[in-house]
């Protein structure tokens, strides 16, 4: 029989650590998945993956059991990736003129015939992924956990360690920037 | 320009494509790697650690001393235990000079 998450982490706290390699391969796959809503390159990803891991052994003892372990882990791993996204938001300012041929010419179909667009299009994914890294790191982050994720402002505010409250005004200023954006590509494009 | 309805398909364009959840190879190795130095370090497995690797020095030690003193076929008990005298007596017997040699 497998030991369960507590016997693990259990073990990890009374000196031995080789039951956190356990741990490691059990809840790698979703680290890496949520890091790469975040970031683009593969050795980004890994950093991020690093880092929670990283901080995870250290801040072991402060994991009380109340939770799953694999709740607490998300939290880290979500805080993290907001760490990342503030340290790296200087590289936000790119021009819509950089735009990809398969992006423009979805954007064209998009303007010309509105009903008929494909959100399953690859080049639609492209440009949903370039709009996102022009947005300020919180705006990206709720619009990644609330629209993309459909996480409900509650479970925002676990994830994130922000108030209900402070969720919900995030929530309102990421649409609002989000808008500003698509406004912005829009007149860029075709006025 | 419809920008609700644009901001809504690219909104389901994201969620239709989930991330990987592909770890790349050998990650738990460099990450255990990373690890390693923060372990914490069991003072009885360092001394049992250290203990073995003397106790294994001991054994090899006794090994060799006992076949390198062992007698040769061509030379007898005899002859092994007078070699042996000679040369654990030899600086007594140098400083004995000539009256060791009129002993003997």
């Amino acid at each position: 029989m497998e030991p369960t998450d507590a016997e693990l982490i259990s073990a990890v706290l009374q000196g031995d650590p080789a039951p956190f390699e356990v741990l490691v391969r059990k809840y790698s796959p979703r680290v890496f998945a949520t890091a790469r809503r975040y970031a683009r390159r593969e050795s980004e990803v890994e950093d991020i993956a690093q880092e929670v891991w990283l901080k995870s052994y250290q801040k072991l003892s402060s994991f009380r059991g109340d939770a799953p372990f694999e709740h607490w882990l998300m939290r880290l791993t979500v805080r993290t990736c907001y760490d990342f996204l503030r340290g790296h938001q200087r590289n936000r300012e790119l021009a819509f003129s950089e735009i990809t041929e398969p992006e423009t010419d979805w954007l064209d179909r998009f303007v010309t015939e509105p009903e008929g667009a494909d959100h399953h299009a690859a080049a639609a994914r492209q440009l949903v992924g370039r709009i996102l890294e022009q947005l300020s790191p919180a705006a990206r982050l709720i619009i990644t956990l609330l629209e993309i994720e459909e996480r409900s402002v509650k479970e925002i505010a676990q994830l994130t360690g922000w108030s209900v409250p402070l969720v919900k005004v995030r929530a309102f200023r990421a649409r609002a920037e989000m808008k500003k954006c698509l406004a912005k590509l829009t007149k860029d494009k075709y006025l | 320009m419809d920008l609700p309805r644009l901001h809504k398909i690219l909104i389901a364009a994201a969620r239709d494509s989930a991330p990987a959840e592909t770890v790349p190879y050998a990650f738990e190795q460099r990450m255990l790697a990373r690890l390693r130095p923060r372990w914490p370090v069991n003072p009885w497995a360092v001394w049992s650690r250290g203990l073995g690797r003397a106790a294994a020095c001991s054994v090899a030690a006794a090994f060799f001393l006992g076949f390198s003193t062992q007698p040769g076929p061509e030379t007898g008990a005899d002859s092994f235990s007078w070699d042996l005298d000679q040369a654990m007596f030899a600086s007594v017997d140098g400083f004995a000079g000539d009256t060791s040699a009129d002993l003997w």
